[in-house]
């Protein structure tokens, strides 16, 4: 152990220590503090660093108590202890028992102060059980009061053991009585220490004065003047930890979408982008979706107050998709709902509730193809907020346009997207149902730790959806159920934390995302 | 979606052949199922069915039908179909007449009966269970359907479906003590709460009673009291339908009667009289052509067509013979008698896979390649939000729905524009936001914890009301706006103004300065930059420490909103 790579804040600590009557006897920290004339702060940072370098050694003198104020102590201080509570209601007048008990949610905590101030003799509980003023606040109350006003406003946490006996006597009287988990204090056990030098440290006072010659920061006077001509620089010890910078980071659910993003358009798929309110028409009937269908009454989507349909329905297909869902001179082979079309719930505006809507709309407008056609679209779902359940949230979905696209194209695309987007290999098709497709598939992945879990939804689109939108070609249409995976990815369990705004649940998201992005660099 | 609940044994001895729990699964893969909960000690399990197109498949009856491929039970043939044709061609007086006023209320009811049967305590509950299904779910809670089902004994037929005046109507309804009229049963009895708003705005009401005169029930509401509840031990029954569509009904009835056909029951159908009469149950005869190419279209692969009609037959359809239509070659396929869910060759072709087995089939990719982009608007976010990252700033996201309160009273801002949810699950979600910078605020406002500086962004889409004629009212606009928050001990709004400026640079944009009053800043510490034409495309700002007092932040705060729409157009 050189003494030459002693830092300032060390060799200040250790002088007190070389002076011969020192070089053997215990310091305590604060001592050390007084001697070296360091802050509390800095004796504890430099013992730190020297107890490392093996230079001091330590010792357990004794334990003491820090005494800090829990949220109850702080609430008892501005809400007022029960006692002081008790007896401001009967400050004007005598109460019912009843009526005292319901000053507070648990009502043993009014027996238990009722109990105290009549021993005290401050209140007497007269005839039909009505409780009277009959005295003053009782001297402990008061006494505990300013006992906790001056631990709530102390700087440092207050040593219990170095109070006066008798405060420490009430608050430990107190504490008792408050029953566990309702405490008012905390007290949290700290040791107290001193050090001494190892008995084989070699450094010696000279040596530590020797170095007072050595140079510490660079400046840009010393390069100037080259007053460093000649001179040693002391070297840093680079093993203590240095300050990090504050950093921007972007949204880790919104990155994991433009991952999603990346993959679809590097797989051919143009993004489509729209409103984020529509009207039934696009919404729900150019898909097929029966007026009457459960996912259309008032308990699945939200209506808007202001303006409540659309006006603008120049060059919707509204003709042709009517005819399809009643099944008369439908331009697609159907029997159709065979219920008469309502044209002007069709009109009814809705916030989007799914981003099938973009893909109705694309299709209506002259798509390219062959063409694919994916979107990224924020959808609402009328449900109570739970931990599997957001007001809105986003979907993935596509489209692609071919002339020979078939159910096997279907399947060989969802187990691309599979591998690319939620990078699992091993997937099953099962049969599903949806109103505008035919044949439907579920895609179901086996996850390695979570399972078998559905991944999305696809299927052909059936003609009565292509054909009065005026495409001859077949459809496949494909929708992930992004919010799952990007969870899994961040490792959250309650989709309300995609949105957050609490800043210590994004940090813990975004240590998650790199977390699994070191371990699958992929 | 439809629930179902029941017991493995009855599953499977409806099935006639034993069943693996664990395999079940994929099993009901066949009836688009999930196998969503199985109890080994009381071997009762949940099945979530997601056809919502095919009401047979709601009942352990009816899944057990098509695992069986459609086919009858040992000894228990569907011959109902048969004999309906027997009743209609000997016509004669119907066996329930219905009476004309009935057409404006409900016009339509049919019925049959069912002998010789047992249905136990688990059947009776899967019957039950299957009637709520049938009536809430695919009869709308009873609007287009409504089930009455009946023991038989005390009935004496023919029967009369009439309508009545429902104030001197009066009979003793099934969990009643005494005679109420009808309009007394819709106000005071739960199910006349419940259902009795489907006839009330009429003056006469429906009912069904037998020869005698006895009142049997009060279709959609409620049975009478007398002609008593089924029990588990009943062998014969009576069941009816009513509503709107004879389709609907006929499937429904058809439903049940094959139901209790495989408990074990004789079916009888009824005739009703009308203009035609409806006999139920009995084959709806829906037919689907299928042309002949297309199996093998649709799957992109060849296939051999002896094999698609087997498959089909083993699946539970009853015919199919090649036949031309309109020139083209094809199948005539003739619809299982359960099922009125095909619309067209497409729903046909699917049945096909779905036996073969998806997974058995060889997945191939798109052929044809086709040029990848994102939208337009994406490459100018990232360029944002690239920009933002580099200054330091925190991205969020936030919900689209919001409290009123946040995005108007807490900015100082009157409500008069907001795109407001007609029928919010919860008031906090109630409104579009017209703003990103409420959620920054609730974001800082949560904060205060976090180490200082905090410099929070976020970029995506709100929504206001534009202006508008008086004719047309006023329409949504959506928008497009990128916000940011600082927040420190000496945040000032030159140091946003800072970053500001950069994200113009950033934008190749140079805009002016204008000195604004605008909620929730501070007066004389807001601006708004504006481009060449006048219009204002960002607003910065000092919060208002009134505003900062509202949302619970103790830490001065300055803010800035780019409408991004108007900064692409300047």
């Amino acid at each position: 152990m050189s003494s030459s790579s002693l830092h300032p804040l060390e060799r200040a600590i250790l002088r007190p220590f070389l002076s011969p009557p020192n070089r053997e006897t215990y310091l305590s920290l604060p001592e050390i503090a007084r001697l070296s004339g360091l802050e509390a702060a800095q004796v504890q940072m430099g013992v730190e660093w020297l107890k490392a370098k093996s230079v001091l050694q330590e010792r357990v003198d004794r334990l003491e108590t820090l005494v800090t104020l829990t949220d109850g102590g702080e609430e008892a201080l501005s809400r007022g202890f029960p006692e002081e509570i008790i007896l401001g209601a009967i400050a004007d007048g005598p109460r019912e028992m009843k009526d005292l008990r319901e000053l507070f949610p648990d009502p043993s905590v009014a027996s238990k102060a009722v109990g105290a101030l009549k021993e005290s003799g401050a209140i007497r509980i007269g005839e039909g059980g009505l409780v009277y003023r009959s005295g003053d606040l009782p001297d402990g109350i008061r006494r505990l009061r300013r006992l906790l006003e001056e631990i709530g406003g102390a700087e440092a946490p207050v040593v219990l053991e170095e109070l006066p006996v008798e405060d420490r006597d009430l608050l430990e009287q107190y504490q008792r009585r408050r029953g566990k988990g309702k405490g008012l204090l905390r007290l949290d056990e700290r040791a107290s220490k001193s050090c001494r030098l190892s008995p084989d440290c070699p450094i010696t006072a000279s040596e530590i004065e020797s170095q007072e010659s050595l140079l510490g920061a660079v400046t840009p006077e010393m390069l100037m003047n080259r007053s460093w001509e000649g001179k040693s620089f002391r070297p840093y010890s680079l093993d203590t930890p240095p300050p990090r910078p504050a950093t921007g980071r972007l949204h880790p659910y919104r990155e994991f979408l433009e991952e999603v993003r990346t993959h679809l358009v590097r797989l051919g798929f143009a993004e489509m982008t729209g409103s984020l309110v529509e009207p039934e028409f696009w919404n729900m009937d150019a898909l097929f979706i029966p007026q009457t269908h459960p996912a259309r009454n008032i308990h699945d989507i939200y209506l808007l107050t202001e303006p409540r349909t659309a006006t603008d329905i120049d060059g919707w297909p509204l003709e042709a998709v009517a005819r399809t869902h009643e099944g008369r001179d439908s331009p697609a082979p159907t029997r159709g709902w065979r219920q008469s079309f309502d044209f002007e719930q069709s009109r009814r505006l809705l916030m989007r509730s799914q981003g099938t809507a973009l893909s109705a709309r694309t299709l209506a407008g002259r798509p390219e193809v062959p063409g694919k056609y994916f979107a990224i679209a924020r959808c609402f779902r009328h449900d109570q907020v739970d931990a599997t359940h957001a007001v809105d949230f986003f979907q993935a979905e596509g489209i692609v346009l071919e002339e020979g696209a078939s159910f096997r194209m279907l399947l060989g695309l969802l187990a691309l997207l599979a591998r690319e987007i939620a990078g699992v290999d091993s997937v099953h098709y099962k049969p599903a149902y949806f109103p505008f497709t035919e044949p439907s598939v579920e895609l179901h992945a086996h996850h390695p730790v979570l399972g078998w879990m559905e991944l999305g939804g696809a299927g052909l689109f059936r003609p009565e959806v292509t054909r009065p939108l005026g495409v001859e070609v077949p459809v496949i249409a494909w929708g992930m159920g992004i919010d799952r995976m990007a969870m899994f990815r961040l490792g959250l369990s309650d989709i309300r934390d995609l949105f957050t705004g609490d800043l210590s649940t994004l940090s813990a998201m975004i240590r998650s995302e790199e977390h699994s992005r070191a371990w699958n660099p992929a | 979606m439809p629930t179902l609940e029941g017991h493995f044994d009855d599953l499977q001895e409806l099935l006639g052949k034993t069943l693996l729990p664990e395999e079940m699964g994929r099993t009901l893969d066949a009836v688009k199922g999930e196998w969503k909960q199985f109890d080994p000690s009381t071997r009762r399990f949940k099945i979530e069915l997601n056809d919502t197109n095919r009401p047979d498949l709601w009942s352990v009856e009816g899944i057990a039908r098509q695992l069986r491929g459609g086919r009858p039970l040992p000894g228990r043939p569907y011959d109902f179909l048969e004999k309906a044709e027997i009743r209609r061609e000997k016509d004669g007086d119907p066996d329930i007449r219905i009476d004309p006023s009935t057409a404006l209320v409900r016009p339509f009811l049919g019925g049959f009966t069912a002998r010789g049967g047992r249905l136990g305590e688990e059947g009776l509950a899967q019957l039950i269970g299957t009637q709520e299904r049938l009536s809430e779910l695919f009869g709308r809670k009873r609007a287009d359907v409504a089930i009455g089902i009946y023991p038989l004994g005390r009935i004496v037929f023919p029967l009369s479906y009439r309508t009545a005046d429902p104030a001197l109507t009066r009979f003793i309804p099934l969990g009643g003590e005494r005679e109420m009229t009808l309009r007394e049963i819709v106000e005071s009895h739960p199910k006349g709460q419940a259902y009795g708003s489907l006839v009330s705005s009429h003056a006469a009401w429906p009912v069904l009673s037998d020869s005698r005169g006895t009142i049997l029930s009060f279709p959609p509401v409620i049975n009478a009291r007398s002609s008593g509840e089924v029990t588990g031990e009943d062998d014969s029954l009576f069941v009816e339908a009513t509503g709107f569509d004879p389709g609907r009904l006929l499937l429904v009835l058809n439903i049940l009667a094959a139901n209790l056909t495989d408990r074990g029951y004789v079916v009888e159908p009824l005739m009703t009289g009308g203009t035609p009469p409806l006999v139920a149950p009995a084959s709806p005869g829906i037919l689907v052509h299928v042309p002949s190419g297309l199996p093998a279209r649709i799957l992109g692969a060849p296939n051999d067509p002896a094999d698609f009609a087997e498959t089909l037959l083993e699946f539970g359809y009853s015919q199919i013979a090649l036949k031309d239509k309109k020139g083209e070659e094809g199948w005539e396929v003739l619809s299982p008698f359960t099922r009125d869910d095909l619309l067209g060759a497409v729903d046909v072709v699917e049945d096909y896979l779905v036996v073969k087995g998806f997974d058995s089939f060889a997945p191939v990719l798109p052929h044809e390649f086709t040029r990848g982009r994102p939208a337009p608007r994406q490459k100018v976010e990232t360029r944002l939000r690239q920009a933002l990252l580099a200054m330091g700033y925190q991205e969020l996201l936030s919900n689209i729905l919001t409290g009123e309160p946040l995005v108007s009273e807490r900015l100082g801002r009157p409500g008069d524009d907001l795109v407001r949810i007609d029928n919010p699950a919860s008031l906090q979600y109630a409104v579009v936001r017209p703003t990103l910078m409420s959620g920054l605020l609730s974001a800082e406002a949560r904060s205060s914890r976090a180490s200082y500086p905090h410099r929070l962004f976020e970029v995506g889409e709100a929504m206001t009301l534009g202006e508008g004629l008086a004719q047309t009212g006023r329409p949504v606009r959506d928008l497009w706006l990128l916000s940011a928050l600082l927040s420190h001990p000496q945040a000032s709004v030159s140091e946003l103004q800072g970053v500001l400026e950069m994200v113009f640079e950033r934008m190749d944009r140079t805009l002016s300065i204008r000195s604004a009053d605008r909620p929730p800043f501070l007066p004389g510490r807001c601006g708004v930059y504006v481009n060449a034409g006048g219009k204002g495309v960002a607003t910065v700002g000092e919060i208002h420490p009134e505003t900062l007092d509202r949302w619970g932040i103790r830490m001065p705060t300055v803010c800035f909103e780019v409408d991004l729409e108007v900064l692409l157009a300047s």
